[in-house]
């Protein structure tokens, strides 16, 4: 059985769950409040972090939950193609890194937030620069990010170095987003 | 610059295309009236030629990208096709997929219809933040000697059928030779289809989309049978239809300006496709088989041609910087070998080196560069692009399928 299908046996089992009022409040003033360096896309009710909770990216998210651990909160969700998204927040609940993993990519425009722009113009400079159909690794002191894998099964990551919090080895938070 | 004293290796190679272009003119039969050719060897009708150099007219930079020529015919209609040059060949993906600009306007492919009526689109998203985005047509694919009827491809690039949607809103549209490096992309695969079972069933499965009314100016998700789907044409041979070989000839680690092979469809089928000296590695269901490399397993490693060099991180290899960013650039050389391991628990040396980037890339116009390498930011996955295809026979079983190696996704190497 293909992943995608086995995810979609899971995900008719899955209660729906309601997203708190401040949900409404932020869709009616607008978008531009979630994703890598701002507040996380998935939020779990009664889970503590920034105020309000952030807009929903279509396609909509399945199956969210948060997990605290020691110095940060992992935000998983998973969207309706089988794709598995996960957010990482610090304690102020500012998202520090976000992976996925599924048979088509998120939309990095929506979970790159304002970091989006960077990395299209380092994949336009490198198939410009004769890196065409190869994975993106894009390694700067403002951004990472590598997208890998081909066709049904891709997998990647993308954090902020300056907004990892100091304790947190994120090598180590990597490592644990691959399972 | 070796430009002024090609290696003996490049004369043979170009020859070898003359001879092959040679044998398929004799077999197209559109000679001119001349004195009789001298007899050309007859390539079997299960063998495709392929190249890899430059690329097309103005389609930027190309270096390690295997091509080919595609014929497409209106389905049924043998007199009204048109071949299609410098087709990306490319194991990492499912499907032939064509730019629409490619097209003569009078061929007439059209849309096919989705569940609900209306053309049927698909995008195919690539890990380099591109995508193809497009109609399904179905047509008929001759690939060689051999034609697959009836196959579900994509027209990648179709004016008519903006906007882009869902899946395919980000990233950068492949709908032109310089965005593509190429006229076409001949997905060819581990597995059936580009989507697979899951398309069949879910509705917002990012693959496939339709327009919401006639006017298509807006697209909404949709399910497509496994028959809708975009195919791997190879599955839709009558016979040669289980898998593929790729064998590409070795070349000189200083590279060449192109280099020509062959992909030989099916497995155990013919005699040009019987296993060798090869050792068989099943893989995972997803196509991954591990990677042994000084010491680490990495168990997402995978092989793939449409991939342009050797992707694996090194915790010794040195970067090339800003210069040729995403590249290896060692002062000398690395020549070392790596395990790959099957599922089966086979396991098969793979020698691979390591070129500085800089010094390949100053060798252009060479489009061949066997040692070009760089890190990929995944401590689990070891991407044996194309360098690992030179001078190597691969055996390629697709899923589902039964050969005498068992059936697929397998490889043997």
């Amino acid at each position: 059985m293909s992943a995608l299908m086995a995810r979609t046996q899971r995900v008719a089992h899955t209660l729906a769950r309601r997203w708190g009022p401040g949900l409404l409040w932020l869709a009616l003033a607008g978008d531009g409040l979630a994703a890598l360096g701002q507040a996380p896309f998935v939020q779990t009710p009664g889970v503590a972090g920034v105020s309000g909770a952030a807009l929903t990216p279509k396609p909509r998210l399945l199956a969210p939950s948060s997990v605290l651990k020691a110095r940060y909160t992992v935000h998983e969700a998973q969207l309706e193609t089988g794709t598995v998204v996960r957010e990482y927040a610090s304690a102020s609940g500012q998202v520090f890194a976000v992976t996925w993993r599924g048979p088509v990519l998120p939309d990095l425009s929506q979970w790159l937030g304002g970091y989006f722009g960077a990395f299209q113009q380092e994949t336009d400079q490198e198939r410009l620069a004769g890196r065409r159909g190869a994975p993106v690794n894009l390694a700067q002191v403002g951004l990472v990010v590598r997208s890998n894998g081909r066709m049904r099964n891709f997998f990647g990551h993308a954090y902020v170095p300056a907004l990892v919090p100091p304790t947190v080895n994120i090598n180590e938070v990597l490592q644990d987003a691959l399972q | 610059m070796r430009s002024n004293n090609p290696s003996w290796r490049a004369v043979w190679a170009a020859a070898l295309a003359v001879v092959i272009a040679v044998g398929l003119s004799a077999c197209g039969g559109g000679g001119s009236a001349q004195a009789p050719a001298p007899p050309a060897p007859v390539l079997l009708a299960n063998v495709l030629p392929v190249t890899v150099d430059a690329g097309p007219p103005d389609s930027g930079y190309n270096v390690n990208r295997l091509y080919t020529d595609v014929t497409l015919c209106l389905a049924g209609d043998p007199t009204q096709c048109q071949t299609i040059p410098h087709v990306l060949v490319d194991t990492g993906s499912m499907g032939l997929r064509v730019l629409a600009s490619a097209l003569r306007p009078g061929l007439g492919l059209s849309p096919a219809p989705s569940a609900r009526g209306l053309p049927l689109l698909n995008c195919a998203q690539f890990v380099d933040n591109t995508f193809t985005w497009g109609p399904v047509v179905v047509a008929d694919v001759v690939l060689g000697g051999k034609t697959a009827r009836n196959v579900p491809i994509q027209l990648a690039g179709t004016p008519e059928f903006d906007p882009l949607a869902g899946a395919c809103s980000s990233g950068t549209e492949m709908n032109t030779v310089a965005t593509l490096g190429a006229n076409g992309i001949l997905g060819l695969g581990l597995f059936q289809e580009d989507c697979g079972a899951g398309c069949a069933v879910v509705t917002g499965n990012g693959f496939y989309y339709t327009c919401a009314d006639a006017s298509c100016t807006a697209t909404v998700p949709v399910r497509a049978s496994l028959a809708q789907q975009v195919k791997q044409p190879v599955a839709l041979f009558a016979t040669d239809n289980n898998g593929l070989v790729v064998h590409l000839p070795a070349v000189d680690p200083v590279g060449a300006a192109s280099v020509a092979g062959r992909v030989i469809f099916g497995i155990g089928t013919q005699a040009n496709n019987q296993l060798g000296a090869e050792a068989l590695l099943t893989t995972d269901s997803l196509g991954y088989i591990t990677t042994v490399l000084a010491g680490r397993s990495l168990n997402t490693s995978f092989i793939d041609t449409g991939s342009n060099g050797l992707f694996f991180d090194s915790g010794t290899l040195a970067l090339c910087g800003a210069l040729a960013s995403g590249f290896y650039c060692p002062p000398v050389p690395e020549v070392a070998t790596a395990t790959a391991v099957g599922t089966n628990a086979v396991r098969v040396p793979v020698p691979y080196r390591v070129d500085n980037a800089l010094s390949l890339f100053a060798s252009y116009p060479n489009a061949v560069l066997p040692g070009l390498a760089g890190p990929i930011g995944d401590s689990r996955t070891l991407d044996w692009g194309l360098p690992f295809f030179y001078g190597r026979r691969v055996m390629m079983g697709m899923e589902g399928q039964p050969s005498m190696l068992g059936t697929g996704p397998l490889y043997a190497f």
